[in-house]
């Protein structure tokens, strides 16, 4: 069973390594902890049932990241369910007081479209290439070169940073 | 991290306060455990079977009752009521009777209903639809023959077979009540 399908204990060992990183990963690109805890949760539930094709995958963790990002956008539909939903079990875990950087970076990072998001987030937190991103994302190389460059230029004029907008510049 | 894909200089601002970002969330996030994961997903698991397995008895419950329908379909043609079947029956030798023609067809109910008829050639009076209802009738094809006349009158037309046989062989009761007399 070892060759086609991960046991319960490699499983959670990958998972174990893998959460939290992919954690702030969504983090990134949701601007939403609560919101990246779900989804990640999620996307491991559904890697569990196929635990054959994640075997199968080149990067188990690119699979878990995509379907996490694919959970995320089809919630956006349904926002106040999921809200409703961490009422219901009592709230989300108590996060530790943001500093005010941090803030200014989220809400710049929310001032993005979602697929700027999600291509800046895999270049700068997961060292993706624009060609691996093209591959994980399903886009071309030509779109994901906009989605940074319009990316990082938002993000400079909404944190009105010298040294940013410099970098960016160059 | 490396920046080995990267085109911004190692201490682009904008790559590390994201990284920052990305740690402090790692940090603060509380996953659950792994037993509860994955018992979560043994039950997606067991969910999804189930739904397939729903799904195939369906799929092939109904491909057998279709498979079962065309099977019986072609082996059984009923006639509509007002038609009759052009085929002989198998057991007999008669001739046979001219399909276009409902009411000449031999029978004896048709031959009592025209109790007043002056001649016994000329052809009842009878409707299409008790012509075709006796026609219909399986149980009246064995008593036919016995009323008409032997196989050499075969090639003579259906129209003309039954009341010939009334001139010529012994009539049943009723058309002897209500024949040329």
């Amino acid at each position: 069973m070892g060759s086609t399908s991960l046991t319960a204990e490699e499983f959670e060992e990958f998972y174990a390594h893998a959460v939290r990183r992919l954690t702030g990963q969504l983090y990134v690109m949701l601007g939403d902890l609560q919101e990246a805890q779900d989804v990640v949760q999620e996307a491991f539930v559904k890697a569990w049932s196929r635990r054959g094709r994640l075997v199968k995958e080149a990067s188990p963790e690119a699979w878990i990241r995509t379907v996490a990002w694919r959970l995320a956008v089809r919630r956006w539909h349904g926002r106040r369910r999921s809200e409703q939903a961490w009422q219901r079990h009592g709230g989300a875990p108590p996060a530790g007081a943001p500093d005010p950087g941090s803030v200014v970076l989220v809400e710049a990072l929310k001032g993005l479209s979602p697929q700027q998001r999600r291509t800046v987030a895999l270049h700068y937190i997961c060292d993706l290439s624009v060609e691996q991103i093209a591959a994980e994302t399903g886009q071309s190389t030509g779109t994901v070169k906009t989605h940074l460059s319009r990316g990082r230029a938002a993000l400079a004029d909404r944190l009105q940073d010298p040294r940013t907008q410099e970098a960016h510049g160059d | 991290m490396t920046e080995a894909h990267h085109d911004d200089p190692l201490d682009d601002p904008l790559a590390d306060a994201l990284r920052e970002l990305a740690a402090a969330a790692e940090r603060g996030s509380d996953p659950a455990p792994a037993p509860v994961v994955t018992a979560r997903g043994e039950r997606v698991r067991r969910r999804r079977f189930a739904v397939l397995a729903a799904g195939a008895v369906l799929l092939f419950g109904g491909a057998g009752g279709a498979v079962a329908a065309g099977l019986a379909g072609p082996e059984e043609q009923v006639s509509p009521a007002d038609t009759r079947d052009p085929r002989p029956a198998p057991s007999s030798g008669d001739p046979v009777p001219d399909p276009t023609d409902a009411s000449s067809s031999p029978g004896p109910t048709e031959t009592t209903e025209p109790p007043d008829g002056p001649d016994a050639s000329a052809p009842p009076p009878t409707t299409g639809t008790s012509g075709s209802s006796a026609d219909t009738d399986p149980s009246r094809s064995p008593t036919y023959p016995q009323r008409t006349p032997p196989p050499t009158t075969g090639t003579q037309s259906a129209t003309e077979t039954p009341y010939r046989g009334a001139g010529t062989s012994p009539p049943p009761t009723s058309d002897m009540t209500a024949g040329p007399d």
